[in-house]
């Protein structure tokens, strides 16, 4: 076998053959997932009322409690209102109407009376629409984690377990070191990333087709490359592994805050609006919710959120390789 | 006068060549200025008292750190300029132990790491732990781990071999044993030997140098080292007269430090 495979077959074993380790590995999200369900089961929070405007503003002057969001076509508002993160629809595009759920008729009525000829229809809403919303950003907080913990974490452990002095004895190439432990852990965060959205389409109906499952596959692999990045850059640049952890969550707690994994972004202040758009957890939950919730994507709306992706997978990256130390020193 | 420290006469086939080198970290001079130069089958001892810089002076022939100032060639290519990985191999003071990696596969790795395919099979036959192939490094007792080391550090048969308190953790038996495979080996390429154990270093080394303070103190084999001891300063006879003069300490007639 080559040093890589050797390697590589090492590093996926590593958590494979710990039991309580795997367990872990595997449970966590999915209990993650079963605590988000649970914790939102009644829908979004929000104080505002938030009306999907598809078409011209309205004449008539709306109550200040509603927020329209302005949305490209009835399908995607239809979706959105799905997810129980608007509270209607409102069609300006020809004979205008406003479409709620079950619960949202007296909002329906009321936003009627302020737009002349409006029409109220109620559409059936599904049970675990709120789900659908928070996965991606769950299965984010899923590869930020495995991503960061799985490099940074395994980097800093063999360091000061003196594997990468010995490492550091033979010709092995960094790169050849580096890649052997990102394609390892890739291979477990596909399996762990696969076994999520598998439950969740089991158990809370996730909209999936087999497209919309690879391309959720997909991001998740670019966002487990752009989190191993960091995770290396981590590693390098600080030198114990308590350290390690403190500035791992030091970056995951506001990567996930400002993430849009529980609100849309737009509900923050301006400047931390602006800030969350640059960031990768951000651009992997807003690319996520399109592969999974956008009845008809365009390559156009993912494309500058995986530029991105790539931009951070770069710097975590050119960092950790300019700065890598086989030594404790 | 041979004893004393020296600058040898810089050879093109010495294994180990270093000149005028200087390491400082943490605002510690570490190694100040160093010279000599040694070659061949032999075994090299460097001694000294903890904080004598030996460490950092492996270190820096491993390639692992980076000299503040100096030269140093290693089988007569510059450091700075490579680091004949494929010629050189080495056992740590303290080797990394794991329940995640059983003998074989670590037999395995640093085998095909130093480019030898299928190397395990020789190393643990070599090394006698073929009936403890499957058993995780951290259980195998401190004489099986070491012979494993020591096997897979050769397995590419280098030139040069590096050993850092390699018999710290053993019993007298393994020690025994270990000390006659070290004089093997050092009949075969140039070994270099950092020890705290005198008698080990009596027993074993061609060549002793005598590190203190991160200045070398003495240079010479064991016989010439132990004639350079002024008769005030001989007690026991052995290496330890010359060690313990070297560090400007003495022993009393019972034996104690004075």
């Amino acid at each position: 076998m080559s040093a890589f495979s050797q390697l590589f077959r090492l590093r996926a074993l590593e958590v494979l053959r710990a039991r309580a380790s795997a367990v872990f590995f595997f449970a966590v999200p999915l209990v993650l997932l079963a605590a988000l369900a649970v914790t939102f089961a009644n829908g979004h929070p929000f104080e505002r009322r938030r009306v999907a405007l598809v078409g011209p503003v309205p004449g008539g002057a709306l109550p200040p409690e509603v927020l329209l969001v302005p949305t490209r076509d009835e399908p995607l508002a239809l979706r959105w209102l799905s997810t129980h993160t608007l509270d209607a629809v409102l069609v300006t595009r020809g004979p205008p109407r406003v479409l709620t759920g079950p619960r949202g008729r007296l909002l329906g009525e009321g936003l009627a009376g302020r737009v002349p000829g409006a029409a109220v229809t109620t559409v059936p809403l599904p049970r675990w629409g709120y789900v659908h919303y928070l996965f991606p950003g769950l299965l984010a907080f899923t590869v930020l984690t495995s991503g960061l913990f799985g490099m940074g974490g395994a980097l800093l452990r063999d360091r000061e377990n003196r594997f990468l002095r010995k490492l550091a004895l033979t010709p092995l190439s960094r790169a050849t070191f580096v890649a052997a432990q990102g394609s390892a852990r890739g291979l477990l965060v596909l399996g762990q990333s696969a076994l999520l959205t598998a439950a969740a389409w089991l158990c809370f109906a996730l909209p999936l087709t087999p497209w919309r499952a690879l391309g959720l596959l997909a991001l998740a692999a670019c966002g487990l490359v752009v989190f191993l990045g960091l995770g290396l850059a981590l590693a390098c640049l600080v030198r114990a592994e308590a350290l390690l952890v403190d500035a791992i969550f030091a970056l995951t707690t506001p990567m996930v805050l400002l993430s849009e994994a529980f609100y849309p972004a737009s509900e923050l202040p301006e400047p931390l609006a602006r800030t969350a758009t640059f960031l990768p957890t951000t651009q992997l939950v807003r690319l996520g919710r399109v592969v999974l919730l956008d009845p008809s994507p365009s390559p156009r709306e993912l494309l500058p959120g995986l530029g991105i992706l790539v931009l951070w997978a770069l710097l975590g990256f050119a960092l950790g390789l300019a700065f890598f130390r086989w030594t404790e020193d | 006068m041979s004893t004393t420290a020296r600058t040898a006469t810089p050879s093109a086939t010495a294994s180990v060549r270093v000149e005028g080198l200087r390491v400082s970290f943490r605002g510690v001079e570490a190694l100040k200025g160093l010279e000599f130069s040694f070659g061949g089958p032999q075994v090299v001892g460097i001694l000294g008292p903890n904080g004598a810089g030996k460490s950092t002076l492996l270190d820096v022939l491993e390639g692992l750190r980076r000299p503040t100032a100096g030269r140093v060639w290693l089988l007569g290519q510059a450091l700075g300029e490579g680091y004949p990985r494929g010629r050189v191999g080495a056992v740590l003071q303290r080797e990394f132990v794991t329940d995640r990696m059983s003998a074989r596969e670590y037999a395995a790795l640093f085998s095909t790491l130093q480019g030898v395919r299928d190397g395990a099979p020789g190393i643990l036959r070599e090394a006698g732990l073929e009936h403890r192939a499957e058993v995780p490094l951290d259980r195998l007792s401190g004489g099986e781990a070491q012979r494993l080391h020591l096997h897979t550090a050769l397995a590419h048969d280098p030139d040069l071999l590096f050993l850092d308190e390699p018999s710290a953790h053993l019993d007298p038996m393994s020690r025994q044993r270990f000390g006659e495979r070290l004089k093997a080996e050092g009949r075969r390429r140039t070994v270099v030997l950092c020890t705290h154990d005198l008698t080990e270093a009596e027993a074993v080394c061609d060549r002793v140098l005598f590190l203190v303070d991160g200045v070398l103190r003495r240079e010479g084999t064991v016989e010439a080292l132990l004639e350079a001891v002024p008769p005030e300063a001989r007690h026991t006879g052995t290496l330890a007269d010359a060690f313990f003069h070297a560090c400007g300490a003495r022993l009393t007639d019972k034996g104690d430090l004075a």
